[in-house]
């Protein structure tokens, strides 16, 4: 086994030299103990090293301009961040955020809707020609009937022939053509259901409908059971109009009165009045 | 070791600081300005990559932008965004593939260094010291950039490394020695003009 070379302190050249290696680069950081600079301060090797580890550092402390396109784009970039970051929270534009995270659920949400009507009037769809054509000659919609001044539009009239052709499309937005020739909006599904506990509780509205279809739908359900006997008996408001008071009802969200035409057999007739102006909104047929 | 200049340059970061905390933009542009070659010098030395070293740079800034309400001016500015800097390469580093490159000897003597000439900026030119340190060990790499480009103090390089610094100080040494050989072996069979007769 060869002698390792060794410096004048005894110990092996390597790690004399790491050693001397690491006290030069102290020395250079002003790092190194007071018994390393007192042992290796008048060292020459030291020394030399010490100069070439300062003049690597010098040099590597001088580092090359960034570009300056990059240097622009990134400084421009951070300030807008500082921008942002500095502007006061207003709760218009706190509003504004929340909305635009809403907006991608509520646009599903009213897609889904969109979809679930369109399946649903697919499916009570017949394939008739003829009802179509007959449907397709309707194109207000129910807007337009609510907007317009009474008596310019006069009341919409509805007979269950209309809804019996009607009633085989039910497409969305689907009409009923009224006697005057202004049109109503009928919906593909009737929606008869009381809102409120039993049919006959007096005081508040308990149907609601803003179709003449679901409009014809109430005033037969309501002309059955008073036939039945078991309808309301309210007092007619109106004097200027005959028949009695077959339930009170909201009419395209408005509070009114279906009255029923006097008949001793069964009414043929209904309709659905204002109960403070008495003005006449709509009409039904009953039929036979 | 502060300098005057280095004093006084850490005096005018505080009050920029301050100006910037206060939502002073102007003052956060000239803060950063100043500083940002060295942030990219840091990258890119860690980084050897300049995309990458510019995409770093671009992060620290914002990292920084973005916590400059919590700095409290302990620690000089400069040393606290090139730390931002190098955490910022240090996480890149993390997540991209090593690239290959051919390690330098990590082996150095005594008479290596010895015999090498002080360097010259004028003979060793910067493509060569990042050729260099490329091919340093990552280990040494970190040292001697956080050290000699960043400006990072013993103490702080140790945290940022979560290395002892006795460990810190035996791989800026390691480190230093491994490039001046390499350096200095590029001088000596340069045809660059040496001071030599």
């Amino acid at each position: 086994m060869t002698e390792r070379p060794t410096d004048p302190a005894g110990l092996p050249a390597d790690s004399f030299d790491h050693e001397v290696i690491e006290v030069a680069s102290a020395l250079v950081d002003g790092v190194a103990t007071p018994v390393e600079q007192e042992r290796f301060s008048s060292n020459p090797q030291v020394s030399a090293v010490s100069t070439t580890f300062g003049s690597l550092r010098g040099h590597l402390a001088h580092p090359e301009p960034a570009p300056a396109a990059q240097r622009e784009a990134h400084l421009a970039a951070a300030l807008d961040a500082f921008s942002a970051l500095s502007q006061p929270v207003s709760l218009d534009a706190a509003r504004a955020r929340r909305a635009r995270r809403l907006m991608p659920a509520l646009a599903a949400a009213a897609a889904l809707a969109v979809v679930g009507v369109v399946i649903g009037s697919m499916a009570g769809r017949s394939g008739s020609r003829e009802q179509a054509a007959v449907e397709r000659t309707v194109t207000s919609d129910v807007s337009t009937a609510r907007t317009r001044p009474k008596e310019q539009a006069g009341a919409p009239e509805v007979s269950s022939s209309d809804l019996a052709n009607a009633s085989t499309d039910t497409r969305p937005m689907a009409a009923a053509v009224a006697a005057s020739g202004d049109a109503v909006v009928a919906t593909d599904t009737p929606s008869t259901e009381p809102t409120g506990e039993g049919g006959d509780a007096v005081g508040q509205p308990i149907y609601a409908a803003s179709t003449p279809r679901q409009l014809l739908g109430i005033a037969q359900e309501v002309a059955d059971r008073q036939v039945a006997g078991a309808g309301a008996r309210l007092t007619n408001p109106c004097p200027n109009i005959a028949g009695e008071v077959g339930a009170e009802l909201l009419w395209i969200n408005q509070p009114a009165l279906l009255l029923l035409s006097p008949n001793a057999q069964r009414p043929t007739d209904a309709v659905v009045v204002n109960p403070s102006t008495c003005a006449v909104e709509a009409t039904v047929t009953l039929g036979a | 070791m502060a300098t005057d200049a280095g004093a006084m340059s850490n005096a005018d970061d505080r009050a920029l600081v301050a100006a910037a905390q206060s939502g002073d933009r102007r003052a956060l542009d000239q803060l950063l300005r100043r500083h940002y070659d060295r942030v990219y010098a840091v990258c890119r030395r860690i980084l050897h990559h300049d995309a990458d070293a510019a995409d770093a740079t671009q992060d620290a800034l914002l990292a920084a932008v973005r916590a400059l309400g919590s700095f409290d001016g302990n620690a000089a500015f400069g040393t606290w965004m090139y730390r931002i800097a190098t955490n910022t390469c240090l996480d890149q580093l993390r997540r991209r593939k090593r690239r290959p490159t051919a390690p330098l000897d990590e082996t150095v003597m005594l008479s290596d260094l010895v015999e090498t000439r002080p360097f010259d900026s004028t003979v060793v030119d910067q493509m060569a010291v990042q050729a260099a340190l490329e091919r340093l060990p990552e280990d040494f790499r970190l040292a001697v950039v956080l050290r000699d480009v960043a400006d990072l103090d013993y103490d702080t390089i140790a945290d940022t490394l979560g290395v002892p610094i006795g460990t810190v100080r035996s791989r800026i040494a390691r480190g230093r020695a491994i490039l001046a050989k390499e350096l200095g072996n590029q001088i000596g069979t340069s045809e660059h003009p040496t001071n030599q007769p």
